[in-house]
């Protein structure tokens, strides 16, 4: 599903050269629910930006789902996005004038699907995150658990292979996050892809696969039954 | 307030500190130049007419059929009208200062002399023995006409008297700097001997025609206009609007074989006459607020936007310790930093349009010194128009900083 | 999708009502202030006759002071002509129509001695006038070449004078009192519209034509006065109104038809030859420079539109512009304070073009508002111009055709307006803002 190689990101300005990813390399099979964890600026973000292709990476390569992104142009990138991808923010990124159902339709609109159609996906997505009776109420009428099942909806509602969730627990308590990454299991059970970053590494633990980035590089593949703080451990031995 | 910091930021953002920049140098551009017509216009309305405008009015008059002598019908006309009470006096004619109608004529002062061209243009006024008491002015050397010298003028005659007065304007052309009472000059247009005896000058009377080039050189000649237009009246003052009102009857109680049309109080002469430039002034006015609105509300609309995108920023400047006044001043020398630089290239501008003006519609050249006065404005406008957006990121609580939304 | 674009225009409208009534206020402002210029001039610039604008021509001779030329900086020939050239070239009648004309006016005595005389005012002419400028009969039509030759008291005259004094309009061949005298009516003219009324440069050329025609060989010998501009280089020679009429002051207009390029030539020819043969008589000083000009070419010879209305479009124009730029610059403002909204749309998938399209689909939406708003604004522009200029009472209106202008121009100029804050919006990367919200 995402197969990324020796992959390289720089940012250049007229006086420094960030890399922020140096020589990836990265695996993630069909079905996968691999967690992405690592440090404050060690590249996570730059590495969910290009995986989500959201970015465009300096060097090496990526391949989502078969394709070869580096060749691809903006329009194409576009429509890989709204097909294959469905976005999870930490801060939900709802657009509050727009109510539950005019923003899960955001993405379909511009997939171009018939009105029909995305009605059907629409109420299915949000049914499925348990809001199929609040279609038109607004976000803010909502807690932050149900706003981000709503952003879930809206990743749902394309039928994406591959879901890229960031910090989806980040702003919600305990009660709420637990919630909320039943759904994420219950959505990898019926066979898609998720990669998740998160710092938290409860939740980290709680995924298939966890893979730990630092300074830009994959240092540690580890398997779900992984002990984090041993994780964390090694991680400071290497660095 | 340093100004580095604002350049660079407005080096990163251009488009929007060009469009307001843009928007202030068409602003002044338009502005100066609509300001100088609005002033002219208004210069020219004010015109003085030398006439004794709340008292005096004209009307219309055309007798019908061919029944009375002209002179004898203009004699019983006139005696009527005096009779009315409150009536001053009374003069037949046609064509009186402002009316835009009546007699132009070349004057010249020895034989042979070329009489074409704007600088030899007077206006030739029919003046009976009380044309002058009529208007409500005044000989200010010599005398008037003796009601001798005047005799009755009809229609397909040409004015060639043995005396004529002239207007001061018109005495100050011909003779500068002496007196003009016993000159000759010619009135006639035919390049001749002078024939005219100057025997009197009257103080300032507008032409017919406020808007020409040369709108204050009359002459009078002594011939009354019989049965030619109509007649022009003065009154006490606060008795014209009654006069107005039985003037027709008393006229009609006369002889009834006659059109009585138009009687009109001096001022709504004069505000015909100077209908397109009020129609002008009064447009471009609207204009020039209207412009000042908008680009004003565009400053705000501009200056919201920055402060909002700027909140973060701003509130890390004040938990850094830059106090409010700092903000506030920040925000006002960008704004006239950018005003600056819309007045320099708006200045330029203004000039540009005005040359245009000069070339093709014969207009006076723009004072230098409306520029700065223009450019003041604007700044001042733009100064005014950022206050509140930058009082309002004055306000702006330096926690901000520290939270993340 | 678009009306997915219009929906999301719509609800932008709704979050920022402050800043869009102030930009949809600014472009009606400017488009009200440049509609109602354009207006002025559009109808001031009005080809009077179109279908015959090209075959008419006005007629100038150039009898003016040896000494000196009648127009130093333009060198132009006399606007009008002498009395007696337009009689002779009238009798010469070498074009294919031709008329010399004046204004005057007359008393109409109303047979009720009741109701008191009113003014008329008359055009005085050739009775070839209205088949040359196609004047629209109800009733009857104009005077024969035996009325002209043999002077008879006959007038052709419009509808509205005929309903003032017969309270009926098929008054053929009745009698109407002119002054002292009875004239018999040959014919009606029906409502004539003809602005500017191109024939006549030296009265108003947005008064509708007169109430009355004459024939010229009448007015000549019941010495009918002229309402216009008598202009000589030269007192008459002789007193009176006889004087005059032989004298060299100007004071008549001249108008001829001419079909086709040869008519033409050959019309030039023709005054090549009377002008030659008129030096032998002592006449015409002054180099040749006779001419015949078509009807538009002689409305712009004349300034028949105001200076002051081209400096009002002008001005217009430019306050249009600024209004522009004030929607530019508020546009990008507006649309650059959604970058968090756009970059997620972004991230969702949308591509460049369609975030382009649903910002310039905003920036249309606010121009359509605008001209709807600049639309009354328009009104009551032309409402003020025509309470200033109460002459402009028919010029001041309204044009269907300028109204979709206004419409087109509005919509066009905002989304002009709009292309650069569009492209910008377009330009916003997807993952900036995504995650600071």
């Amino acid at each position: 599903m995402l197969h990324m190689q020796n992959l390289r990101k720089v940012f250049r300005t007229a006086l420094v050269e960030t890399h922020a990813l140096r020589d990836l390399t990265l695996d993630v099979k069909a079905g996968e629910f691999v967690a992405v964890t690592g440090p404050s600026g060690s590249g996570k973000t730059t590495f969910l930006n290009i995986a989500g292709l959201l970015e465009e990476h300096t060097d090496g390569v990526y391949e989502l789902d078969g394709i070869d992104v580096k060749k691809l142009d903006d329009d194409a990138r576009s429509r890989l996005r709204n097909e294959k991808i469905g976005f999870i923010f930490q801060s939900f990124n709802l657009i509050a004038d727009l109510d539950l159902y005019d923003n899960v339709d955001v993405p379909l609109r511009y997939r171009g699907f018939p009105k029909a159609e995305r009605k059907r996906r629409i109420e299915q997505a949000l049914s499925r995150v348990g809001l199929g009776s609040r279609l038109h109420h607004y976000p803010n009428e909502l807690s932050g658990g149900q706003q981000q099942r709503v952003a879930i909806a809206r990743a749902l509602a394309g039928e994406p292979k591959l879901l890229l969730a960031d910090e989806p627990t980040g702003n919600l308590d305990t009660v709420m996050a637990r919630g909320v990454l039943e759904l994420l299991e219950e959505i990898n059970d019926q066979g898609t892809t998720i990669v998740m970053v998160t710092h938290d590494l409860e939740l980290a633990r709680r995924a298939r696969r966890h893979v730990h980035i630092v300074d830009g590089q994959v240092v540690d593949l580890a398997e779900h039954d992984f002990a984090p703080v041993r994780a964390v451990e090694r991680v400071r031995a290497v660095a | 307030m340093e100004i580095r910091p604002i350049l660079s930021s407005m080096k990163r953002n251009p488009v929007a500190a060009v469009l307001i920049a843009a928007q202030i140098a068409l602003t002044l551009a338009i502005l100066a130049n609509v300001l100088f017509i609005v002033t002219e216009r208004i210069r020219t309305m004010a015109i003085a007419s030398g006439v004794d405008e709340p008292n005096v009015f004209v009307l219309g008059n055309q007798n019908i059929g061919n029944t009375r002598d002209p002179v004898i019908a203009n004699e019983e006309d006139i005696k009527a009208i005096l009779a009315i009470p409150g009536v001053l006096a009374a003069s037949p004619g046609f064509s009186f200062p402002l009316v835009r109608d009546g007699w132009q004529t070349a004057v010249t002062l020895t034989p042979g002399e070329r009489i074409e061209g704007p600088e030899r243009a007077a206006a030739l006024y029919f003046a009976d023995e009380r044309l002058l008491d009529s208007l409500g002015a005044k000989v200010i050397e010599g005398r008037y006409f003796t009601p001798g010298e005047i005799t009755p003028f009809k229609q397909g005659d040409q004015p060639n008297p043995p005396v004529v007065l002239i207007n001061k304007g018109l005495a100050e052309r011909l003779f500068p700097g002496e007196s003009a009472i016993g000159k000759m000059i010619n009135i006639t247009g035919n390049q001749g001997e002078p024939s005219q005896r100057v025997i009197g000058v009257t103080e300032h009377i507008a032409t017919p025609w406020p808007r020409s080039r040369n709108p204050d050189r009359v002459v009078f000649v002594p011939h009354a206009s019989v049965g030619l237009g109509g007649f022009i009246v003065r009154t006490e003052p606060g008795e014209r609007d009654r006069v107005m009102k039985v003037v027709e009857e008393t006229l009609f109680k006369v002889n009834p074989n006659r059109i009585v049309s138009n009687i009109r109080a001096f001022e709504e002469i004069r505000s015909s006459a100077f209908q397109s430039d009020l129609a002008m002034a009064v447009l471009l006015a609207v204009i020039g607020i209207s412009l000042l609105a908008v680009t004003a509300f565009g400053i705000v609309g501009q200056a919201s936007f920055w402060v909002t995108q700027r909140t973060k920023q701003i509130g890390t400047r004040r938990a850094l310790g830059a106090r409010r006044k700092d903000v506030l001043r920040y925000f006002q020398t960008e704004n006239a930093l950018i005003a600056l630089i819309g007045i320099t290239i708006g200045s330029a501008l203004a000039i540009g349009v005005n040359g245009w003006l000069v070339q093709n519609f014969g207009f006076d050249q723009l004072p230098l010194s409306w520029l700065p006065i223009g450019g003041a404005l604007v700044l001042i406008l733009g100064q005014l128009a950022v206050l509140g957006p930058a009082l309002r990121a004055s306000r702006i609580a330096p926690a901000i900083a520290t939270r993340s939304a | 999708m678009f009306t997915y674009y219009l929906k999301l225009a719509l609800l932008a409208l709704k979050r920022t009502p402050v800043l869009s009534t102030l930009m949809v206020l600014a472009i009606a402002l400017g488009l009200a202030t440049a509609m109602t210029s354009f207006t002025v001039l559009y109808r001031l610039s009005n080809n009077p006759i179109p279908h015959k604008s090209d075959v008419l021509y006005a007629v100038q001779l150039d009898n003016w002071d040896p000494q000196s030329p009648y127009d130093r900086e333009r060198g132009l020939p006399p606007d009008q002509l002498t009395h007696g050239d337009t009689r002779r070239l009238m009798a010469d009648a070498k074009g294919l129509r031709q008329a010399g004309m004046y204004q005057s006016s007359v008393v109409v005595v109303p047979a009720d001695p009741q109701v008191r005389p009113r003014n008329a005012s008359v055009r005085v002419t050739g009775g070839d006038l209205f088949a040359m400028f196609d004047a629209p009969f109800l009733h009857g039509g104009g005077w024969s070449k035996e009325d002209e030759q043999r002077e008879a008291r006959v007038a052709v005259i419009t509808r509205e004078l005929a309903e003032r004094v017969f309270k009926k309009t098929d008054v053929v061949g009745q009698r109407i009192r002119f002054d002292d005298e009875d004239f018999s009516i040959t014919g009606v003219l029906d409502t004539w519209e003809l602005r500017p009324r191109f024939y006549d440069v030296t009265n108003n050329t947005l008064d509708d034509p007169e109430d009355v025609f004459l024939p010229f060989t009448v007015a000549t010998a019941r010495e009918m006065d002229i309402n216009g501009n008598i202009n000589c280089w030269q007192p008459p020679s002789a007193p009176g109104y006889r004087g005059l009429m032989d004298s060299e002051c100007i004071m008549t207009q001249y108008w001829v038809e001419l079909p086709d390029a040869a008519a033409v030539s050959a019309y030039q020819a023709y005054l090549d030859a009377y002008v030659a043969e008129q030096r032998k008589a002592g006449r015409f000083g002054r180099p040749d420079n006779h001419r015949i000009t078509p009807v538009m070419g002689w409305l712009a010879v004349n300034n028949v539109v105001p200076d002051d209305t081209r400096i009002f479009v002008g001005v217009g124009v430019a306050f249009l512009i600024v209004c522009l730029l004030n929607a530019a610059g508020l546009l990008l403002s507006k649309f650059l304070r959604k970058s968090g909204e756009i970059g997620l749309r972004r991230a969702l998938g949308a591509r460049r073009s369609a975030i382009f399209a649903q910002h310039l689909t905003e920036s249309g939406l606010i121009g359509a508002l605008g001209a709807v708003c600049g639309l009354l604004l328009t009104l009551g522009g032309l409402a003020l111009v025509r309470s200033l200029m109460p002459n402009f009472d028919d010029v001041a209106r309204l044009d269907v055709g300028l109204f979709g202008m206004l419409l087109v121009t509005a919509v066009a100029g905002a989304v002009a307006a709009g292309a650069y804050p569009a492209w910008r919006a377009c330009r916003i990367a997807p993952a900036s803002q995504l995650k600071t919200q």
